[in-house]
């Protein structure tokens, strides 16, 4: 099986580099770039409601993971995941608040800032995540998603984004890529035909 | 009609042989809508059999649904319940508690808004409650004047107007509270089919009621639309949002957005091409015009495939004659609808109480007070109706005019005055017949008649007299006037008409004293004008897309 095989190799590229292997550790954040990437775009595009170039996030955090790797300190694949996503929601918070920092006054900064709600950056991942072994096959599914989106034309990857990430009803799909509603219907079906299609091979692979 | 620009080409090919069915399709909409709005559902076995590729699509969606629902925020929206930081409103779960309201599910989505159908715990009542959806990142200017307008709309009483009840701020999130209306919107109502004239009129009335008394409290809806407008169980008909789009209106958050400009099907073309200063009262009558024509009719005003074309349609053309469309309609309803949709806003309706009036009139069976507009207005009405027949027309009398002068001005009867006029008369005769064809949506009819228009001022000129190389500059007219249909493959077959039209007409006449290179100039001159007019042509259209979309 594919998952299972990914599995340990994402679990052991964790392992090997955890032991100070650098090229393990490189390998590991490679694969993981287009899986940050879908959730980076996914994230800052719901938010600002318009297309966004989120590529100076996504290598932010892919930096950050690799200045902080020595502060890393779990093992699985869900903890490794739930690290990359805290570092990302940090860098999230503050490419969204640079992208509106002309629109904001300094009141509304510091009500921000010490808004009760905010997030702490230490927050406490293993309570969320309990970690059954069904999670990390999904973990690890995730990031074959991520990869198999990111080999879509263009267009495929711009409507999937759109319909199934970020959850925009075909009528605002057609709106903001600027075609009917016909078409971008029979657009999303072949996307996602496509996409099942190149998953099963990477699959096979 | 063919559209030749549409951008669904080349780099998508369909897959041949495999293109998935019509009922595949449907189901993957249906799944992805269920999935998304939280409950999920099977297979037909029936149809699973004779798609095996069924399950896959699915598991396949079904991933892509748990990875969209793994966003960052997720981890901390979960944990507090309230998610007052990065976790967005509509990225947590539902139901869950709001201040003292559950919300229980999403009713709508608009430009900056989120509705929510929301229970009070203590009163045990339902509500309608609004927030503005990217709120930790509205600047205070904005919540400022959110509050302000729901401080105005709380003003507001009227039997067809959705009241505002209260307004606060709960975990940093401003949020309105308005009457929850159990009904449908007029936009899921029309998706039955035909709604029946009298009960259009009678909630167009009510509508039309409702936004005259915003007007006289100075408030301008301006985003009038058939998803604006519920219908509740007792078939009354509400207006609501109201000036909320005022409220995020006439700064950056316009191009942030997408929405505010998104779709002009009911907009007035002042208030889609205008500047904001632009927009009155005449544009909300404009948009109940809009309404009534697509309850009319099943389609709105311009329904051209994309947003961009609507955009060119809205600006220079007219609607179709709402009878054509569907032949029950009344003339005195049309002529009101009609008058509704003038381009020029002192043209429609001065109030809405005035077309309210007017549509009362016409369902007790009275004459309707409507003023007939002044000739000149209907020829332009007319022109921009029909603007190829148009042009057409003008150019055939100028030259008929100038012929005619000829050969008043001439001694001797010339050979070539009675052909001439012929070929003007047949051509104003097939100009006629193709407008007809591309008003029945003929296929390829432009580029049939681009093709004839070629042909025949080939033949035309081929019968003039003396040296006719100053003529020629009649292809570059025609190459130039195609650009008016803002097709550039329509400009580029133009090119190749006028091109081939010239060598037959070289080759039937000759060209006598001229140096033997000269027709390729032309025809080099020719070209380069067809790609000029192309290349501009795509310009405008890739401008307008920045606009439309931003």
């Amino acid at each position: 099986m594919a998952n299972s095989q990914d599995h340990s190799r994402i679990h052991r590229l964790i392992l090997q580099a955890k032991e100070g292997d650098a090229e393990a550790r490189d390998e590991l954040l490679e694969c993981c770039r287009n899986y940050v990437n879908v959730i980076a775009r996914t994230n800052v595009e719901t938010w600002m409601r318009a297309k966004v170039d989120a590529s100076d996030l996504v290598q932010q955090t892919m930096l950050e993971a690799y200045q902080g790797f020595q502060d890393f300190e779990g093992k699985t694949e869900a903890e490794w995941l739930g690290w990359l996503k805290q570092i990302l929601a940090h860098n999230t918070h503050d490419f969204i608040r640079k992208f509106r920092a002309a629109k904001r006054d300094v009141k509304r900064e510091v009500r921000m800032q010490t808004s009760p709600g905010e997030s702490s950056p230490g927050i406490d991942l293993s309570a969320q995540l309990q970690t059954p072994s069904q999670f990390m096959i999904q973990n690890e599914r995730e990031i074959e998603l991520a990869n198999a989106i990111a080999q879509l034309s263009e267009d495929y990857q711009e409507v999937i984004q759109l319909r199934n990430l970020q959850r925009l009803p075909f009528d605002e799909v057609a709106e903001r890529m600027g075609r009917s509603r016909g078409a971008v219907q029979m657009l999303w079906a072949r996307a996602l035909k496509q996409l099942q299609e190149t998953l099963s091979q990477s699959g096979e692979d | 009609m063919p559209t030749t620009d549409n951008n669904d080409s080349e780099g998508n090919t369909p897959e041949q042989g495999d293109q998935l069915s019509a009922e595949v399709l449907e189901f993957l909409e249906q799944h992805c809508e269920a999935l998304q709005t939280g409950d999920a559902i099977s297979i037909p076995p029936g149809l699973l059999e004779k798609h095996s590729e069924l399950r896959e699509l699915v598991d396949c969606m079904n991933m892509l649904e748990s990875l969209a629902s793994s966003p960052v925020s997720d981890v901390h929206a979960t944990r507090d319940g309230s998610g007052g930081s990065f976790s967005s409103s509509m990225m947590q779960q539902l139901p869950r508690e709001f201040g003292s309201f559950c919300l229980e599910e999403e009713l709508g989505r608009g430009g900056m808004g989120v509705v929510y159908k929301a229970r009070h715990r203590t009163l045990d009542t339902h509500y309608a409650l609004k927030m503005i959806r990217a709120s930790e990142f509205a600047s205070d200017e904005e919540v400022r004047r959110f509050y302000q307008e729901a401080r105005a709309a709380s003003r507001l009483r009227h039997p067809n107007i959705v009241s505002v009840h209260d307004a606060g701020e709960q975990d940093g999130l401003p949020f309105l509270v308005m009457t929850y209306i159990e009904g449908r919107t007029l936009a899921d109502h029309f998706q039955d089919g035909h709604a029946k004239i009298d009960t259009t009129v009678t909630h167009i009335i009510q509508i039309a009621r409702a936004v005259g008394y915003l007007h006289q409290q100075g408030i301008i809806h301006r985003d009038l639309k058939p998803a604006n407008i519920l219908i509740d169980e007792t078939q009354t008909a509400f207006v609501t949002d109201f000036g909320l789009a005022k409220v995020f209106e006439g700064d950056g958050e316009r191009t942030m957005s997408g929405t505010i400009l998104g779709t002009p099907a009911y907009m007035a073309p002042e208030q889609a091409w205008g500047k904001p200063d632009d927009i009155s009262s005449q544009c909300d009558i404009y948009s109940l015009g809009a309404i009534l024509y697509q309850l009319l009719t099943g389609r709105p005003p311009y329904d051209e495939e994309s947003p961009l074309d609507q955009m060119l349609r809205l600006r220079d053309s007219e609607p179709k004659l709402p009878s054509k469309l569907n032949p029950d309609v009344p003339s005195s309803l049309e002529k009101i609808c009609m008058r509704c949709l003038e381009k020029k806003p002192e043209n429609r309706y001065q109030v809405a109480e005035e077309f309210a009036d007017d549509l009362e009139r016409f369902q007790h069976g009275e004459p309707i007070t409507l003023q007939s507009l002044g000739l000149w207005a209907r020829l332009r009405r007319w022109t921009r109706r029909e603007p190829a027949l148009f042009v057409h027309l003008a150019a055939f009398l100028v030259i008929a005019i100038i012929v005619q002068i000829a050969e008043w001005s001439s001694t001797t009867r010339r050979d070539s005055y009675a052909p001439v006029m012929t070929i003007l008369v047949i051509w104003a005769a097939i100009s006629f017949l193709f407008q007809y064809l591309m008003t029945r949506e003929f296929m390829f009819s432009r580029r049939t008649w681009i093709a004839c228009d070629a042909a025949l001022f080939t033949a035309a000129v081929a019968n003039a007299q003396g040296p006719i190389e100053s003529l020629v500059t009649g292809y570059a007219l025609l190459i130039v006037a195609s650009s008016m249909w803002y097709r550039p493959k329509l400009v580029a077959v133009t090119t190749g008409a006028s091109v081939v039209s010239y060598s037959v007409l070289l080759a039937y006449r000759g060209a006598a004293d001229t140096p033997p290179h000269y027709p390729y100039l032309v025809v080099g001159l020719l070209l380069v004008i067809g790609g000029i007019v192309t290349s501009l042509v795509r310009r405008i259209r890739q401008l307008l897309a920045v606009r439309s979309r931003l």
